[in-house]
């Protein structure tokens, strides 16, 4: 069957999951996730808690990228799916800095399949420990939906709610993030994707991307980021079970982060 | 028959909660609100309106140009082109006949579908005794804001006297279009009860009678109603929207005698109208008499130098204006109807029992003053194949001159274009006229605005509109004559019955005085720039989600604000005794002068606009109970939540704290 492939900008609110003083200056590659097709992208990391909803297939992944070429800013993240009844539960846990000064979080996951709607929600415990200034920690909740519009059309909606939002007892807040976005695809090679991000107190952020596939093995990816004006490149290939993507981004000031993705998915049994 | 129950299943479906205005609409009061900083307006006719078109649908083999012109969305030209096709035809034989129409596309059937039926033809000659058949409610509703504010502090000198609860009570019969009468009682926060200023009770009530073809009457009002002459040069009293994404509404529409059911405090006449018809000729004459509410000035003269339009009386001060002066007014309208022309004459007497006079400010130098106002205007409209032309000239007492001409074209199948020219005297003087202008009233300005609407398809639709305003003398806040521009463009996409999308683009420019401590205060350019995403959801029978996103951009001489909202809203219906909604709201603005206005869904009849600046969320639940058929319930609550903020609002209405919160309940009775 043919597919029409629609772009459609949606309104929709995606809150990612960071906290101020870890907010990354740099687009994440794989933010994008949220607004594709699971299915059409085997081995893709599920970018939100609503996009669980739609899995089907059991998988892992490991990201880690070392910012700006400097190990001190080294961060990694494990995500896993696993797929149940009309959704999927999900971890995420992240790890970045290093032994001195080092954030880290643990996430978990639910997203359900309502038709057209995925909805989700994720609970997470964000942890940030300075050495010889102690460490601070807080919850918080991630809620989003993801809508199927059309065959090529999905806008996602989610919002980052500190829950207990100090990082500390006297100034620091953690910032409600709200992230707005969309998916085309255009067709089954060629996928664009873009967001608008709000973070509390920052000006407006809007991350856009493209990703094309060559039969379905190979992958090449292109996004820009407007807040930091840096952009991201990179490629990927599938090896049975596996994807494996290795991505560089370019922040105009701060250099070059490299940045390597393998993720497992186990295929659905017939 | 099964594709026509799946048409109207999912129109009804997408309509879900539809008292609320079309989205159109609600753009346009959203931007009203903006012009006019009216968050939750009193005045709601409109609702009233859509919800009797609901109950009451208007059958499109029946209906004339006046019955047609109730329905808030069509243009002259599309009530024109179906009164024109009945005419060679005769009578539709269902709605899908309506897509054989000119000038009627899907998305306009889409919008009125709830709104029209085509029945057979009914006899009109109704009695009067036929007429005590119809529909009868009673409806009660109160609003309190929990957060106590300085206002009920009776330390203070100018403490409210009342308790914090909103009250207003209806009684309302309807039979149709042919015999409305009911009565409205209004008390606001703050204002006493049985008590004091208000020893009747509440502090606003009003009664109405309207009547459609009774006897030689083609339409008679006793009590409170509304008068609407042409396009609005000399008096127009109903809700006048602006400029929007609809570019083909730039002509005022509305009967020319309406009954009053609003619990607005202000913008009404009180006292009979009637309306004859002989042949094509049609008159109505009206006389009123009321009280109201002014800032009195006495030295030399008494007068008073401003109209009191709130209709708060909750302390000493507000109090003392109440009812001071009294207005009479009196007027006629007299027009022809022939083939596609309408022509008419209009004409206006405003009387005060005491002089109005405003403060003696160089932008007041050629306001209305004295104790009486004459206003007369010839006003026209045509309709030629595809173009619709539209005009009306004024003059007041001294015969300064008031010009508004405008057309609508079909120039193709798929685009519209619209145009309007307005040139209004800088001393032309009106009190209650309300055209489609820049400016609140119809003076001094100068401007043409265009707009244009494509549809390349079914599913999408462009539209835009370009207008050019200047002002040849001053303007409050504006110390200089100036000039202002204002553009839009929007691009809307309905790809299926159940999911519709627009994405918005404004920008304005107007000028402002820049520094009032400054020794010469002058203008500066003010610009105001929006980007807007709408979105909406039907996703099942139960349920449907709408959510928005809006960035704004301040700019006065290098002082920049920016402003941000995002929300999302869902919708269940899960039986036809139980609908919910809920809204999640984040906001973040530069301060007061980059505010986004965002209309709320509310209790039926009731609808708010809030401005939301600083930062923070902002939530509301409305729950619907109808537990059978003649009884309903509502209840609203709804918070703001400010980050940074310890103090919310200024004077008497400040609040400690960052929240504010407001419980409102509403009870209807059918029978």
């Amino acid at each position: 069957m043919k597919h029409l492939f629609l772009s459609c900008l949606l309104c929709s609110i995606d809150f990612l999951a960071r906290s101020q003083v870890s907010l990354s200056p740099m687009a994440h590659p794989y933010a994008l996730n949220a607004y594709g097709s699971i299915q059409k992208e085997p081995g893709l990391l599920w970018g939100q808690a609503a996009a669980l909803g739609a899995i089907q297939n059991f998988s892992a992944g490991l990201y880690g990228e070392q910012r700006f070429m400097l190990r001190e800013l080294s961060r990694y993240q494990f995500k896993l799916a696993l797929p149940v009844t009309g959704g999927g539960f999900g971890l995420d846990a992240l790890y970045s800095g290093n032994s001195s000064f080092h954030s880290s979080g643990l996430g978990l996951a639910y997203g359900k399949k309502m038709g057209k709607l995925d909805a989700g929600l994720q609970f997470n415990y964000h942890r940030l420990a300075t050495t010889g200034y102690g460490s601070a920690s807080y919850v918080s909740v991630d809620a989003g939906a993801i809508l199927q519009v059309n065959d090529q059309f999905r806008t996602g909606l989610q919002i980052h709610y500190p829950a207990n939002g100090s990082l500390n007892k006297s100034i620091e807040r953690a910032a409600i993030i709200y992230t707005t976005g969309f998916g085309y695809q255009v067709s089954d090679k060629f996928f664009a994707a873009a967001e608008i991000r709000k973070t509390e107190n920052l000006p407006v952020q809007v991350h856009a991307g493209l990703q094309y596939s060559f039969d379905q093995k190979v992958f090449a990816l292109l996004g820009i980021e407007s807040g930091s004006s840096s952009f991201y490149f990179g490629g990927g290939f599938l090896l049975d079970r596996f994807r494996i993507d290795v991505t560089a981004s370019l922040h105009p000031y701060l250099g070059i982060t490299p940045g390597m993705m393998i993720v497992f998915n186990q295929p659905q049994k017939q | 028959m099964n594709r026509f129950l799946a048409i109207l299943f999912s129109l009804v479906c997408s309509h879900l909660f539809a008292q609320e205005p079309p989205v159109q609409m609600q753009q346009q009061l959203e931007d009203l609100a903006l012009t006019s900083e009216l968050e939750d307006p009193e005045d709601d006719q409109l609702l009233q309106l859509l919800e009797q078109l609901k109950k009451d649908p208007i059958n499109i083999n029946t209906a004339g140009e006046e019955q047609f012109r109730q329905i808030p969305i069509l243009t002259d030209l599309q009530i024109d082109h179906i009164l024109r096709y009945r005419k060679i035809l005769g009578n539709l034989l269902s709605i899908y006949e309506l897509q054989a129409v000119p000038h009627w596309d899907l998305r306009t059937i889409r919008m009125v579908l709830p709104n029209i039926s085509a029945g057979s033809s009914e006899n009109l000659k109704e009695s009067f005794l036929s007429r005590l058949k119809g529909d009868q409610y009673i409806l009660l509703r109160m609003s309190r804001v929990l957060e106590r504010s300085k206002g009920y502090d009776t330390a203070n000198s100018q403490h409210y006297l009342g308790d914090r609860n909103r009250l207003m009570f209806r009684y309302r019969y309807q039979y149709k279009d042919l015999l409305y009468f009911g009565l409205v009682g209004d008390k606001d926060a703050g204002e006493q009860f049985f008590r004091g200023a208000q020893a009747k009770g509440f502090d606003f009530y009003s009664f109405h009678f309207f009547a459609r073809r009774l006897g030689i009457f083609r339409s008679l009002a006793l009590g409170d109603y509304t008068i609407n002459l042409g396009q609005g040069l000399i008096h127009w009293q109903s809700m006048g929207l602006g400029k929007n994404s609809e570019v083909m509404g730039v002509k005022r529409q509305a009967p020319v005698l309406m009954p009053y059911r609003s619990s607005g405090e202000f913008n009404f006449n009180r006292g009979v109208a009637a309306g004859f018809q002989v042949g094509r000729v049609e008159s109505t004459v009206f006389f009123s008499h009321k009280k109201i509410s002014g800032n009195l000035e006495t030295d030399s003269l008494e007068r008073f130098t401003s109209m009191l339009t709130s209709g708060y009386y909750r302390n000493e001060l507000e109090i003392a204006g109440r009812n001071r002066v009294a207005h009479t007014s009196y007027g006629a309208n007299i027009h022809y109807t022939g083939a596609g022309l309408r022509v008419g004459m209009n004409m206006v007497v405003n009387r005060f029992s005491i002089p109005f006079q405003k403060r003696a400010e160089p932008y007041t130098r050629y306001a209305f003053s004295g104790n009486q106002g004459f206003n007369s205007s010839v006003d026209f409209s045509y309709t030629y194949n595809y173009i619709h032309v539209f005009g009306e000239a004024a003059f007041d007492g001294d015969l300064n001159p008031a010009v508004l001409a405008g057309a609508m074209m079909s120039v193709h199948p798929k685009v519209d274009i619209s145009l309007l020219y307005r040139h209004l005297a800088k001393d032309y003087r009106v009190l209650f006229g309300s055209a489609f202008t820049e400016g609140s009233l119809p003076v001094n300005e100068k401007g043409i605005y265009t707009g244009i609407t494509i549809r390349p398809s079914d599913s999408w639709q462009f539209s835009a509109f370009a207008d050019q305003s200047s002002f040849p003398w001053l303007k409050y806040r504006v110390n200089a004559p100036t000039r202002s521009h204002d553009y839009l463009v929007q691009w809307s996409y309905r790809p299926n019955k159940q999911f519709d999308i627009y994405a918005r683009y404004r920008q304005e420019n107007k000028p402002i005085n820049d520094d009032p401590l400054a020794v010469i205060n002058h203008p500066v350019p003010k610009s105001r720039q929006s980007l807007r995403v709408h979105a909406h959801s039907q996703l099942n029978a139960e349920l449907a989600f709408r959510s928005r996103v809006e960035l704004l951009w301040y700019d006065r001489k290098g002082n920049k604000e920016e402003g941000f909202l995002a929300y999302i809203e869902g919708f269940y219906q899960g039986s036809q005794k139980w609908k919910a909604n809920l809204r999640l709201q984040f906001f973040e603005t530069g301060g007061y002068n980059s505010r986004v206005y965002a209309y709320e869904s509310d209790v039926l009849y009731s609808f708010s606009i809030p401005a939301n600046f600083d930062s923070g969320l902002r939530y509301y639940c409305n729950l619907n109970w109808k537990p059978y058929k003649k009884m309903q319930f509502w209840l609203r609550w709804s918070q703001s939540v400010y980050t940074n903020k310890k103090e919310l609002g200024s004077g008497l209405d400040q609040i400690s704290g960052n929240r504010r919160s407001e419980l409102k309940c509403q009870w209807l009775y059918i029978f």
